[in-house]
């Protein structure tokens, strides 16, 4: 094996290899110097130029290999934050037949009171007091349903498009609470009780709220699935530990036997029926934990329950 | 309308639907009660006789398909239409297993609605009405 298939091989100094036909030169300069040292001839100046064209020729490369290098980051932050992007989608996927109900009802509670104010119109020419305070009633009704839709579907842009700014001071609690609502539907809908315990005046991390969005929608939909089909009830809680934001989502699932939970971060790892479960959100909550310099793990009691828990390090105090 | 309405018990946890349903089908000679949850309706019809239950599929206490049966443990005569936020086949042949006569998507319309409850009301009492949609 020759030593360019070598060191092509390590991926490190493969950047080298173009410069290796200018190996060569490095020993007939040396035998040229060692030659002439006595005279000084040209073939030390030939040595001097060969010398400074081998310099050129690595600082060259060594720019290239930056290069290269940064384009490859920023494919890794654009491919990562494809990933989010998926991710949030994925979540919103899983909310739709939730919302669509939460943005139902309040559409047929509308479409009877318009009814309503059309049976009134239509009954008599010209409404009595009675009448017209059931009109009245039945407008306001709209009003208000109407806002009801609204509040809905202003939760799912906020969520879809909350940008990703990564030096956000991050309300831990608030956000929470958003992701609470957010989710509540669903939660009513696979008959679990969403509980919350949320610390108040919690100092704010700095972290993409973007991101913190996603990894609790994700661990709180981890938490509903595996509380499938029976239900049974999920804590929402935060609270603040030595300098450190705490975060628990507790389920009261069929919980995690050891082999299981040692893998649960593993990206494709799941647990779930074909074509259920992709195996990245876990993975991806782990990834952003990682990147906002905090901790996940999870506990549980195999026929109690699951708890993941979160620690995020708290923004310095101005 | 010379004969008797057709009683019939509304059952579904958002009050603002239920009461509006309610008072529509009443200014089409219906009597209706409204429940809102499934207890509410196990003592509705303990207290008094129907004809026709509309019951929703989810509510706070019960599930509709379960509340059902026990309805009509009740009162065996009693007719029902399910009522569902989404129209899946599986929810139609769930309806039926359950006993219901039929079942509806939300939002319906009201005339449909009304047809479906004169169509499913027992009895020849309420006939006029019940033949034009039958």
């Amino acid at each position: 094996m020759s030593l360019r298939a070598v060191l092509s091989r390590c991926d490190d100094w493969s950047w080298l290899a173009p410069a290796l036909p200018l190996a060569p030169l490095v020993p007939l300069a040396l035998c040229l110097v060692l030659l002439d040292s006595q005279s000084r001839t040209p073939g030390v100046w030939l040595a001097v130029l060969f010398g400074g064209a081998a310099a050129v020729g690595a600082t060259l490369l060594a720019k290239r290999r930056d290069a290269r290098l940064a384009a490859a980051e920023r494919e890794t932050i654009v491919l990562a934050e494809q990933v989010l992007r998926l991710g949030k989608l994925a979540a919103i996927g899983e909310m739709a037949a939730g919302l669509a109900h939460e943005i139902n009802n309040p559409v047929a509670i509308m479409m009877e009171e318009a009814g309503l104010g059309g049976d009134i119109l239509a009954d008599g020419a010209v409404p009595e007091a009675e009448d017209l305070a059931e009109l009245r009633r039945a407008l306001g009704q709209i009003e208000t349903q109407g806002a009801r839709c609204k509040e809905i579907t202003h939760m799912v842009l906020a969520f879809a498009r909350t940008p990703d700014g990564r030096g956000d001071a991050v309300d831990v609690s608030a956000l929470a609470e958003e992701m609470a609502g957010l989710t509540a539907k669903r939660a009513d809908y696979a008959k679990v009780k969403l509980t919350t315990r949320l610390a108040p005046n919690l100092p704010p991390a700095t972290c993409s709220a973007s991101q913190l969005q996603q990894l609790l929608l994700n661990l709180i939909n981890n938490a509903l699935d595996a509380m499938e089909p029976d239900g049974g009830e999920l804590r929402l809680e935060t609270a603040l530990e030595d300098g450190h934001i705490v975060l628990t989502v507790s389920d009261t699932g069929p919980g995690i036997p050891q082999a299981v939970a040692d893998r649960v971060f593993e990206p494709f790892f799941t647990t779930k029926a074909a074509g259920k479960g992709t195996g990245l959100g876990l993975s991806i909550c782990a990834g952003i934990v990682r990147q906002l310099g905090g901790d996940i793990a999870v506990s549980s009691t195999p026929g109690r329950g699951a708890t993941f828990r979160v620690s995020l390090p708290a923004a310095p105090a101005r | 309308m010379s004969d008797a309405p057709i009683r019939v018990l509304l059952v579904d946890d958002e009050e603002g639907f239920t009461e509006v349903l309610a008072k529509r089908l009443r200014r089409r000679g219906f009597e209706a009660v409204v429940a809102l949850t499934g207890a509410e309706a196990l003592a509705a019809v303990a207290s008094q006789p129907f004809d026709v239950a509309v019951v929703d599929y989810r509510l706070s206490d019960a599930d509709g398909l379960t509340l059902l049966p026990r309805l009509r443990e009740v009162q065996p005569g009693l007719a029902a239409l399910m009522l569902t936020g989404h129209g899946s086949e599986e929810a139609a042949r769930e309806s039926l297993a359950a006993g219901a006569a039929g079942h509806l998507v939300k939002p319906c319309e009201l005339e449909e609605l009304a047809a479906a409850i004169r169509a499913v009301a027992p009895g020849p009492a309420h006939s006029p009405r019940r033949d034009a949609h039958a």
